[in-house]
């Protein structure tokens, strides 16, 4: 909830500002403690995203029938919660772990999306770092089922952001075998 | 069992020397079925179960690094993979009311969720009627359980959040 200054300098470049934050699809979000840009007084209060020039959100979870009416309404009240922090998401390149990168990503949090998919994973990224918040997303592909995969994941997110808070492990498969051994999976 | 659980264990013996600075935060994402089960899936259902039970053992040990550690368990929530299901009806609109059932049926390629795998729209139907909600949850309201737990749960470590539409409450049919 209060935005966390950085720890060292090589930290500052991702830290985003107030109103970068505010580049994300958010249409309000919350800053607490501290003066900010909106808060000269330092008492907690509610801002909204167009007061910073927020753009309209062209929503990519169209493939999931989610309409950009309901993406945005779905991401309120999310800016600024989670600002100057890092969090890894495992299985971030789709399903429930997109959702958490997005949420995060509008929280304005630096997001590292590790997944084995390269393609979902880097598009992801791309079109997270378009919103003009550059630097904010960065994708790891990451077959979690690699132990030494994960070393690397963890050491490549602390280099390019200086810090961890948060670890979301998402990045997990569903097998369900029926007798005739026709084997489906799926991932949760 | 590698994959749903030893990369749980290993990230997060990774990562914690990270959280502690920070005094971060851990979320594992179990599943109600680590619950109560599922059919034809014993060894995912054992995973997450042991990925339920890891995440309370953890968040005591934490406790005195000041890391918190909980656990997501999701019910019925629209992902690629139930879109996968119902890939040949010619619209989709979830999560929402139930459609009017499409024809022809076709194989479901992926059994997720529901049984009824030979018809796609009766998985689905199937699958909303599971929660008291009655419709499936979205990947951005499980994400923002997440984040609701990262930045505002505070005093809150070693529990597992059920985010099912109440899918879990009553009885079901059987």
């Amino acid at each position: 909830m209060t935005t966390v200054p950085a720890e060292s300098s090589t930290t500052d470049a991702f830290v985003r500002s107030e109103a970068a934050a505010f580049a994300t699809v958010s249409r309000t979000g919350y800053f607490g403690e501290g003066a900010t840009d909106s808060n000269s007084t330092g008492n907690p209060r509610i801002v909204l995203g167009e007061w910073y020039g927020q753009t309209p959100h062209a929503a990519s979870l169209g493939s999931l029938g989610l309409s950009s009416v309901a993406v945005t309404a779905q991401l309120q009240n999310c800016a600024g919660r989670y600002a100057g922090k890092t969090v890894i998401v495992t299985g971030g390149g789709r399903g429930i772990g997109e959702g958490c990168i997005r949420v995060f990503f509008e929280a304005s949090a630096n997001v590292v999306i590790a997944d084995r998919d390269e393609a979902t994973g880097s598009a992801l990224a791309a079109e997270l770092n378009a919103r003009g918040a550059p630097n904010a997303a960065l994708f790891v592909a990451t077959d979690v089922s690699v132990v030494a995969q994960l070393q690397r994941l963890v050491d490549e997110a602390v280099a390019r952001f200086g810090r961890l808070d948060c670890v979301v492990d998402a990045g997990t498969r569903r097998t369900r075998r029926s007798t005739s051994s026709r084997s489906t999976t799926c991932r949760t | 069992m590698q994959l749903n659980f030893v990369s749980v264990f290993a990230l997060c013996k990774f990562a914690l020397p990270h959280l502690r600075k920070q005094r971060g935060n851990v979320i594992n994402m179990s599943s109600l079925v680590g619950v109560f089960g599922q059919s034809k899936a014993t060894s995912y259902a054992a995973t997450k179960g042991a990925t339920t039970a890891f995440t309370k053992a953890l968040a005591i040990d934490e406790a005195v690094h000041g890391v918190r550690v909980n656990a997501v368990s999701p019910g019925n929530i629209w992902t690629p993979l139930w879109k996968v299901c119902v890939a040949h009806r010619p619209t989709t609109s979830p999560p929402g009311p139930t459609q009017p059932r499409a024809s022809p049926p076709a194989r479901c390629p992926a059994q997720a969720g529901a049984d009824a795998d030979a018809d796609p729209t009766a998985a689905r139907e199937a699958g909303q009627r599971v929660q008291v909600m009655g419709r499936m949850g979205t990947v951005l309201e499980a994400g923002r359980l997440c984040l609701c737990i990262a930045a505002d749960l505070t005093f809150t470590t070693g529990v597992d959040h059920i985010i099912s539409g109440g899918a879990e409450i009553g009885y079901g049919m059987k």
